[in-house]
């Protein structure tokens, strides 16, 4: 079975995409910091698009400063049960997101894990989904977490961190520097936001104590603060594949990668991921159809008992 | 009836291949006017790509409404084609023949699952025509298909059906 596919990995990116972001990668290691760790993939995307930001652009990440100025300040995280219980961190609204946690989910109802739950920026929630859940908190409630002084810092160290990062990329590359230049309203909000959040989720762990951090990516900045914060204190994380691995999702900062199956694990270990941080599980989004189909299909009976 | 699990959401980044992309799926509709092509768009994705080809007015060819599921758009299809949406790969646990668009180096390599039997490669309307006249005159043709589908899913998907069980499993032993 690990008739290893070598899926080739470095063409699932172009050349010049996958060195772009092997240099990210190197550049971010270099400045040590968790913020540059965080905004690697927006960073890839910003280089990769190799063009001036327009001015939506430049609007939208204004709007987002709107966002955090608007929010309240020093909220306190109430510390209602269930505490000790995993917390389900629901990333994105889309079926390939939905389709792999969802069942994880209901399956920890099931065995009475009582998780909580923690929704992203960007997610709709749908009371159906989360029944009897008596945790729910959203994004913006990590940022009401913060004080004034958290986010004054937060601005501070975004700077920093920026100029650190653009004189790495001048040692890199010069070409480079010039797109970060082009992007630093955009990337010193991001290392801003992600100092924010970060200082939320902080506040959050301590008060519920989760037992461990289950989502469907760590890819992205708020993901990748929920996994770095949850790394910082000790709790351990897990991600759930939700689609077709590329070369970007090495490095992870999860403590495991739950896949669908061993070439998908192949493939990560290729890109030097270490074995151990790699369990192969299935892909939950098909449960149901699987089952529906081995009761009555004779797929069953290719299957081994330890499947079934 | 034949469903295209679109992606056309990675076409900023990748316009040859997009372009590539529309020129077959005009020719499919083209060439193989007994076929309903149906466009199931990516949840993330409007269906801006195919303005042209919606202007065309062309008889066998139709956008799914947003509203309908992966699972009711591959239940009422024959067979679901693809570039490389892992929609694919659901749609082999439907039990449905799978195209993959091979276009492009880049799509065998990122739709690398027809090298392990999971679907066919099909790049070009007359490739796609000779393909749809072995699923009508070829005996067993797609039978064998689905078969070295499912031994794909065998091999590529532990866990069927209680994936989410051996996860909480992992979890469990992890803490």
């Amino acid at each position: 079975m690990t008739l290893s596919i070598k899926v080739q990995r470095e063409d699932k990116l172009s050349k010049s995409s996958k060195l772009l972001w092997d240099t990210i990668v190197r550049v971010t290691q270099t400045v040590g910091s968790e913020e540059a760790e965080g905004i690697r993939v927006p960073l890839y995307m910003f280089l990769a698009s190799e063009r001036i930001p327009p001015l939506r652009d430049k609007l939208r990440s204004w709007r987002r400063v709107w966002d955090l100025l608007i929010t309240p300040i020093g909220r306190q995280v109430s510390k209602k049960p269930p505490r000790h219980c995993p917390l389900f961190v629901f990333i994105y609204n889309t079926p390939s997101n939905m389709n792999n946690i969802l069942p994880v989910f209901e399956a920890a109802q099931r065995r009475a894990w009582t998780p909580s739950v923690l929704l992203g920026a960007g997610f709709l929630a749908s009371p159906k989904h989360f029944e009897g859940v008596t945790s729910i908190t959203k994004y913006s409630e990590m940022v009401a977490f913060t004080t004034a002084k958290e986010r004054l810092e937060a601005l501070s160290r975004a700077w920093s961190t920026y100029d650190t990062l653009l004189s790495e990329f001048e040692r890199a590359s010069q070409h480079l520097a010039q797109g970060v230049q082009h992007h630093r309203l955009q990337l010193i909000i991001e290392l801003m936001l992600f100092s924010i959040i970060s200082a939320g989720l902080r506040r959050f762990y301590s008060a519920l104590g989760p037992s461990c951090v289950i989502s469907t990516s760590d890819f992205w900045p708020f993901e990748s603060a929920v996994f770095l914060e949850a790394r910082r204190l000790g709790i351990p994380s897990f991600v759930i594949q939700h689609g077709t691995t590329t070369p970007l999702w090495w490095p992870f900062v999860a403590d495991k990668l739950l896949l669908w199956g061993e070439p998908f694990r192949d493939e990560i270990i290729g890109l030097g991921a270490p074995p151990d941080r790699l369990m192969v599980c299935g892909m939950p989004a098909t449960d149901s159809i699987f089952s529906k189909y081995m009761r009555k299909s004779d797929l069953s009976q290719r299957m081994p008992k330890s499947c079934m | 009836m034949y469903v295209i699990l679109s992606n056309t959401q990675d076409r900023f980044e990748f316009p040859d291949l997009y372009l590539n992309y529309k020129y077959l799926v005009k020719s499919l509709i083209i060439a193989l006017p007994s076929i309903q092509w149906n466009i199931k768009l990516h949840p993330i994705e409007d269906d801006s790509f195919y303005d042209d080809i919606l202007d065309s007015n062309y008889k066998n060819f139709k956008i799914l409404p947003k509203s309908t599921s992966l699972g009711e758009a591959l239940i009422q299809s024959d067979v679901a084609c693809t570039l490389n949406s892992t929609a694919g790969l659901e749609a082999m646990v439907f039990q449905k023949p799978v195209v993959v668009f091979d276009i492009d180096p880049m799509i065998a390599e990122s739709a690398w699952w027809p090298k392990l039997g999971g679907g066919v490669y099909v790049k070009s309307a007359e490739k796609m025509t000779e393909f749809v006249c072995k699923t009508a005159a070829v005996i067993n043709f797609v039978s064998e298909l689905l078969k070295k589908q499912n031994d794909f899913l065998s091999m590529c998907f532990a866990n069927q059906g209680r994936a989410a069980e051996a996860m909480l499993d992992v979890i469990k032993e992890a803490l």
